[in-house]
């Protein structure tokens, strides 16, 4: 059903063409990160950098742990 | 088949059904596990006060749908804000929509492995829904709408049933105390449940625009109603946690499947944590293609794409690699989806909303009060 | 008197579109040319008039022509003596021809050819024509007479209460059947040709004003596109018309009885008929109208409901079943009640393979078992039953090739596709049965939950004539339930027809 599908669907234009592109390098970027077990900079951790440490204050000023 | 590209408009009933099955489909599984181990006894009232937040942020999407009915949240924004804006607020939102649709299949995968089937590889799993769903997201959401409606008529019924078998089991004792530790616990609960699921209504910015014609009118009480029911299956679940467990309710993770486990009535009917099971995956599954869906139309909207579903399936292998690879161990995720998504969520989701909202209504305040002006002087 | 434009037929590819000339001679060679090599093809010259000096020709099949047809001449010429031209008088090939190019009144219905496609058209349709000297126009008389099926029981639609009456395969007969029942000006027929060596003709029949006109519109552009392809029978129609020729569901009905494509064409559907078939074709067709059959709305209500929920029952086992056992013995043995746990392990000690190939080895044979069965003369019919009854039962549970709870969900499953009234519909679920095995057997009930989804996915995005497939069950409308699930009341049905919408007239 997928070959159905590729065979009518319209041509892409250059913008679809360079988003797919782009995608497909990312993904390309995570299959080797996942196949050779390397550590590398994922989206996490992205993340981690970014806003890490107001989430953790906001936790840890919320949560109350029963003494 | 695939020629037919104009996008059939669904009914506001049809979106309401949608928008419970987005909001219940993976919070089933998930909460309320987590807000009962932060609030106690209080968590329904932490599910109220988060669900009027939500309330407030559908308020929100609906002012945008009534500005701008043919618009998707992208293009408003990209109206109101400017193009460079936008691109720079979905540096947080893109992400964010990526994470969303990873984590709900990495949920999946963690259930199944924790409960039912523990010894395949989650790879499987993650494959199996991002398939289907990708499929799904494909076909458009018309043909999501007949089919969410169908697979919601059999996993409703089945959770109340549930929930219903296990009434002798039920101690109403347990419920109490709500307050043991005073109001923090409660704000506590209710931040973590607007992060996951209530601030994720925003995805609906994106849905609102296929609504028919006809029925813009009242499709605000419809999605009223389809948020308030959600509200109160979710309390629902909780309450119905909190009697059966009581205090040990935070240990176990799947409150609910917990609760089928116990299960026993007419001697036949034991053990049936796998139906449950069942529909926790279906409901995710709901979830998962409209997520992506989303995504792919955020993403194509941005970079103003003709045809969204050019880019589905690119979106849905990220996503499945995604989820193999993004984090390195279950505390890890544990703390992304406890500690980190409700900033997250806030910073891509709610903030650029209220920013859009607020831009929009002070442009058609300021044209409302030039036209009025107007009006004044000459008549 | 003539037949009406509407049915007028196409010519055929071989043979030039030139005029008939008035020379006998030149249309003989002609036709001498077109038909030679055929030991049927007969020409019959005459001669008539004064002195017998005038000359014409018929021409025919005699394997399509009945005996007593043959002499069109005679009766042509008796009428026009006694009529027209009066006894005893000379007989001109003026005189005839202007008897029948103003219409006369004769005896035997005749048409006027005026070119060698529409004559040639004419034989191979089973008409004798004939050709006169000096007059550039040929007559065709319509005699055509085969053997016939006469109109019986239906085979595969039989009820216990109901009309007894079913579909032949002569099209006039059939569309008579069905315009006796139908006795409105409303109900329309339209004929036309398909296209190819086999030129057979067929026709729809729709009433206008409760068909849906987009309906309509959509199934003739549909039509177009078939013009120039052979049509056998009612289900190249089919093929060659819908939405999904890949999918495993149907998306037209069959019957063979004509109460119920008189009921369908009341619903505001198409109905399909063929020359040379039995079987009608009723379009579009929806997923809940194959749990119909014509006796549901000849019994009671409270019964007829309660026979549709079996049926959809039996259309869920039918599917499931074998796959249920494979998911809950491998992977979910939890939630089969413990005494029934035990059976199973019983029963299931000793065997071989594991649940999926003991599964799918039974099936294979049921499938066998039931191909074998269509193809088998009557008279040995019985006895393969009584082997594969053997064979399949107690044979295999002896040899340890497969369990007693096996052979039982094997037969179950079976007789509950044999429940589903639409034969079409059946197929589907016959080849569905297995990709839900293999995934039962992967995956447990994640895996069958998966294929579900699929199946789901295909059924809703199906579209049947640009109507969605599982209408009214996907988008909802709980209005037009009233012959879904239940069946409700008569008066229900037939008085406030919501389902059957009331459209302006075609036109």
């Amino acid at each position: 059903m997928l070959i159905f599908q590729r065979l009518v669907t319209r041509r892409m234009d250059w913008r679809e063409k360079t988003v797919y592109a782009f995608l497909l390098a990312f993904s390309v970027y995570e299959a080797i990160d996942y196949a050779g077990n390397l550590d590398w900079m994922e989206l996490y951790e992205w993340n981690d950098l970014l806003f890490a440490g107001p989430a953790r204050s906001i936790e840890r000023f919320l949560s109350y742990k029963p003494k | 088949m695939m020629e037919k590209k104009a996008a059939v408009p669904i009914s506001a009933f049809q979106m309401s059904l949608l928008l419970f099955a987005f909001m219940t489909g993976s919070a089933i599984i998930n909460i309320p596990g987590p807000i009962i181990s932060e609030a106690f006894g209080g968590a329904w009232i932490s599910l109220l006060f988060s669900g009027a937040a939500g309330l407030l942020l559908l308020g929100c999407l609906l002012f945008l749908h009534r500005a701008e009915p043919d618009l998707s949240y992208v293009e408003c924004s990209k109206k109101a804000l400017g193009t460079a804006v936008t691109f720079a607020l979905s540096v947080m939102t893109v992400p964010f929509l990526l994470h969303i649709v990873t984590g709900i299949v990495i949920d999946v995968g963690l259930f199944m492995n924790s409960s039912m089937l523990r010894e395949t590889p989650n790879t499987v799993f993650n494959l199996a829904i991002f398939a289907i769903a990708a499929l799904t997201a494909r076909a458009g959401i018309e043909v999501m709408a007949r089919m969410f409606a169908l697979i919601l008529m059999l996993i409703i019924p089945l959770t109340v049933i549930v929930l219903a078998l296990a009434i002798p089991n039920y101690q109403f004792a347990n419920l109490l105390p709500v307050f043991p530790y005073g109001w923090r616990p409660i704000w506590h609960g209710a931040y973590s449940s607007f992060g996951f699921p209530f601030e994720e209504i925003f995805v609906f910015g994106m849905l609102l625009k296929y609504t028919r014609k006809e029925d813009r009118t009242f499709l605000g009480r419809s999605l009223a109603k389809g948020f308030s029911s959600c509200i109160l299956f979710l309390i629902l679940s909780t309450l119905c946690t909190l009697m059966l467990f009581g205090p040990l309710a935070p240990i176990k993770k799947y409150s609910l499947f917990e609760l089928a486990r116990i299960i026993e009535a007419f001697e036949i009917i034991q053990r049936i944590e796998s139906v449950i099971g069942m529909s926790l995956i279906a409901g995710s599954y709901m979830k998962e293609s409209i997520a992506l869906f989303v995504l792919a139309h955020f993403v194509s909207d941005l970079f103003k794409l003709k045809d969204a579903r050019a880019i589905m399936m690119p979106l849905a292998l990220i996503g499945f690699l995604n989820s193999l690879v993004s984090y390195d161990s279950n505390t890890e995720w544990i703390e992304i989806v406890n500690v980190m998504h409700p900033l997250w969520a806030f910073g891509g989701f709610t903030l650029p909303l209220l920013l859009t909202a607020a831009l929009i209504g002070i442009k058609r305040r300021r044209s409302g009060a030039r036209a009025s002006g107007s009006a004044d002087s000459s008549g | 008197m003539d037949r009406t434009e509407a049915g007028s037929r196409r010519s055929v590819s071989p043979g030039e579109a030139e005029p008939w000339s008035e020379n006998l001679d030149d249309n003989l060679a002609r036709i001498r040319r077109l038909f030679e090599g055929s030991s049927d093809f007969v020409i019959l010259p005459w001669r008539y008039g004064p002195d017998l000096a005038f000359r014409s020709c018929s021409f025919f099949y005699d394997s399509l022509v009945q005996e007593r047809h043959q002499n069109y001449m005679k009766s042509v010429l008796q009428d026009l003596l006694t009529h027209e031209v009066g006894p005893g008088t000379e007989l001109k090939i003026d005189e005839l021809a202007a008897f029948f190019e103003r219409r006369g009144v004769s005896a035997e219905l005749a048409q006027m050819r005026c070119d060698l496609p529409s004559v040639a058209a004419d034989i191979s349709a089973g008409h004798v024509v004939v050709a006169f000297d000096g007059w550039n126009r040929a007559l065709s008389f319509s005699a055509l007479s085969v053997e016939s099926r006469q109109v019986a029981e239906p085979t595969n639609e039989s009820v216990v209460q109901g009309p007894h009456e079913s579909t032949v395969e002569n099209l006039q007969k059939n569309l008579g059947l069905l315009r006796l029942r139908l006795q409105s000006p409303n109900f329309k027929i339209v004929r036309s040709n398909g296209g190819g060596e086999s030129q057979t003709q067929f026709a729809y029949g729709f009433i206008e004003g409760k068909v849906d006109p987009g309906l309509l519109e959509e199934f003739r552009v549909r039509l177009e596109k078939t013009r120039n392809m052979e049509i056998l029978e009612s289900s190249y129609i089919e093929q060659l018309i819908e939405d999904s020729p890949l999918s495993p569901f149907p998306q037209h009905r069959y019957t063979e009885r004509p109460d119920t494509a008189v009921a369908a064409m009341l619903d505001g559907k198409i109905a399909v008929l063929v020359q040379g078939t039995g079987s009608i074709l009723l379009c579009p067709g929806k997923f809940t109208e194959f749990f119909q059959s014509g006796e549901d709305y000849y019994q009671r209500t409270i019964f007829s409901s309660i026979i549709r929920i079996l049926r959809i029952n039996a259309f869920i086992i039918a599917l499931t079943l074998p796959s249920l056992y494979i998911a809950l013995t491998t992977y979910h043995p939890e939630l089969i009640p413990t005494i029934l746990l035990l059976a199973v392990i019983d029963a299931r000690e000793g065997i071989p393979l594991p649940a999926f190939f003991e599964a799918l080895l039974m099936e294979f044979f049921f499938e066998l078992l039931r191909e074998a069965g269509v193809r088998l003369p009557k008279s040995i019919g019985s006895a393969v039953s009584i082997v594969g009854a053997l064979v399949i039962g107690d044979a295999a549970i002896s040899a340890g090739i497969a369990s007693p709870i096996m052979v039982v969900i094997v037969a179950l499953t079976g007789i509950a596709s044999f429940t589903i009234p639409q034969y079409n519909f059946a197929i589907a679920l016959r080849i569905l049965r297995f990709p839900l095995m293999v995934s039962a057997a992967l995956l447990g009930g994640f895996g069958m939950m998966i294929c579900f989804l699929l199946i789901l996915l295909h059924l809703c995005s199906l579209r049947t004539l640009g109507q969605p497939y599982l209408a009214p069950l996907a988008p909802l409308r709980l209005r037009q339930f009233r012959d879904v699930v239940i069946r409700a009341p008569l008066s229900r049905l037939l008085r406030n027809p919501v389902n059957r919408g009331h459209h302006r007239s075609v036109k």
